[in-house]
């Protein structure tokens, strides 16, 4: 191993070990722990300027999602993995060969079990919160066969989701300026000083100069305005489809 | 009359001690848990909240651990499923992580090069797979075994193995770059 390489591994192990270093636990914090009442929200006391990041990443996702009507592995604590049912099935997904892509009706809970069943992972159908479906290994199942089971879950995953096509990339670059320039004209449209800076691979930084990111206001105007740009991206998305 | 021992009075001993063991996991690793969720969601605030979530759930449980040293690998466990549930829901409005625009604020006492190397960590580990950057986080950081990192991600012995070893070549080609 050269010196270098070595190096960069020291320097990777304390940067690495570093990460938490800076954060300290509270009393308060145990005492939400106790009594249950973890409370979600920004930190207060942020300086600002904020800024907000749309990734096209995470849009991909988002995208994917709604394409699907719902996601596996969901996991709803340790060593269980849930589908919820609640969206509406049969819906659609793509699949890709060698040779060909195409678009094919398909319910996210039959596809996982016809993978699994393929795939040769045993597993068990069990029923989940607000009418979910679970999909957990066997009361029984060694951990060897645990494994296999979550990596089952994953590949099941990942071929009900497969990575998009270079045109499917930019095509959801595109998308994504579509949304945020939507997400910046109803930000400014709410009187809030919004600008949009492009950060790199496709994502957008939102800067609000004035507000801080946990500032009630600008909390308001994102949440009223990125439901707008979710729900007018779902509707070229369905136009898209049916064209 | 003399009264029957109350027949839950052995799991009530084991519901105190894994509660105390709880606290003290707390005290003594909230920042690793934090930085475990953070660094594998890549969302520091929820990351505090992740954390929160799963103290509780396991605070919770009334089903005593077989073992007080399995409760530190089933917390972790509970942090990455959420930070994995959590990456599912997300809507594509994320917060920028706050160490990004203010290192120096939130870690005055570390060196000049140390944050650098944490940033270029911090965003070599982005770009990895999310198995990659899960096997990593888990080892490096929160400092578990190859077999602990295999349990706590539910993922075969060789299988972490082979992501150790890409993220590690990924993450030391990160920094001899920015060397």
């Amino acid at each position: 191993m050269s010196d270098q390489q070595q190096s960069a591994d020291q320097r990777l192990a304390e940067a690495m070990a570093s990460f938490g270093r800076d954060v300290s636990p509270t009393d308060e914090g145990w005492a939400d722990v106790v009594s249950g009442r973890v409370v979600h929200g920004a930190e207060p006391g942020r300086p600002g300027p904020q800024r907000f990041v749309v990734g096209i990443a995470a849009a991909l996702l988002v995208a994917s999602l709604v394409i699907t009507g719902a996601w596996i592995g969901s996991d709803d604590g340790p060593g269980r993995t849930v589908v919820p049912a609640s969206d509406p099935a049969p819906t659609t997904a793509t699949t890709t060969s060698t040779t060909t892509t195409s678009t094919i009706p398909v319910d996210p809970n039959a596809f996982t079990q016809a993978c699994l069943d393929g795939l040769g992972v045993e597993y068990r159908m069990v029923p989940g919160d607000g009418g979910s479906i679970g999909f957990s290994p066997p009361a029984s199942a060694t951990d060897e066969q645990k494994a296999a089971f979550t990596e089952g879950v994953e590949e099941c995953g990942d071929r009900l989701w497969p990575e998009p096509s270079p045109e499917e990339q930019a095509e959801n670059v595109a998308e994504g300026e579509r949304y945020t320039e939507e997400l910046i004209a109803c930000l400014v449209a709410a009187g809030i000083d919004a600008e949009a800076v492009p950060a790199g691979e496709g994502a957008w930084d939102i800067v609000t100069p004035e507000l801080a990111h946990d500032d009630p206001e600008l909390q308001s105007a994102m949440d009223r305005c990125t439901a707008r740009a979710d729900a007018n991206a779902e509707a070229r998305r369905a136009e898209a489809g049916d064209g | 009359m003399t009264l029957a021992k109350p027949p839950l009075l052995a799991d009530d001993d084991a519901l105190v001690a894994q509660r105390s063991a709880l606290a003290t996991l707390y005290a003594e690793r909230y920042g690793d848990f934090v930085a475990l969720a953070g660094l594998t969601s890549g969302r520091r605030h929820s990351a505090e909240d992740l954390v929160q979530d799963a103290f509780a759930g396991a605070y919770r449980r009334t089903t005593p651990f077989r073992d007080l040293d399995t409760i530190s690998g089933y917390v972790a466990r509970s942090v990455i499923n959420g930070a994995r549930s959590e990456a599912r829901r997300r809507r594509p409005t994320v917060e920028l992580d706050p160490d990004h625009d203010l290192p120096a604020a939130v870690s005055a006492e570390l060196s000049v090069q140390l944050l650098g190397d944490r940033e270029v960590v911090r965003a070599a580990l982005a770009t990895l797979p999310p198995r990659q950057r899960e096997c990593a986080v888990c080892h490096f950081q929160f400092g578990l075994s190859q077999t602990e990192t295999a349990a706590v991600l539910g993922l075969r012995h060789g299988t972490v193995k082979t992501h150790l070893g890409r993220a590690r070549r990924a993450l030391v080609r990160a920094l001899e770059e920015h060397t």
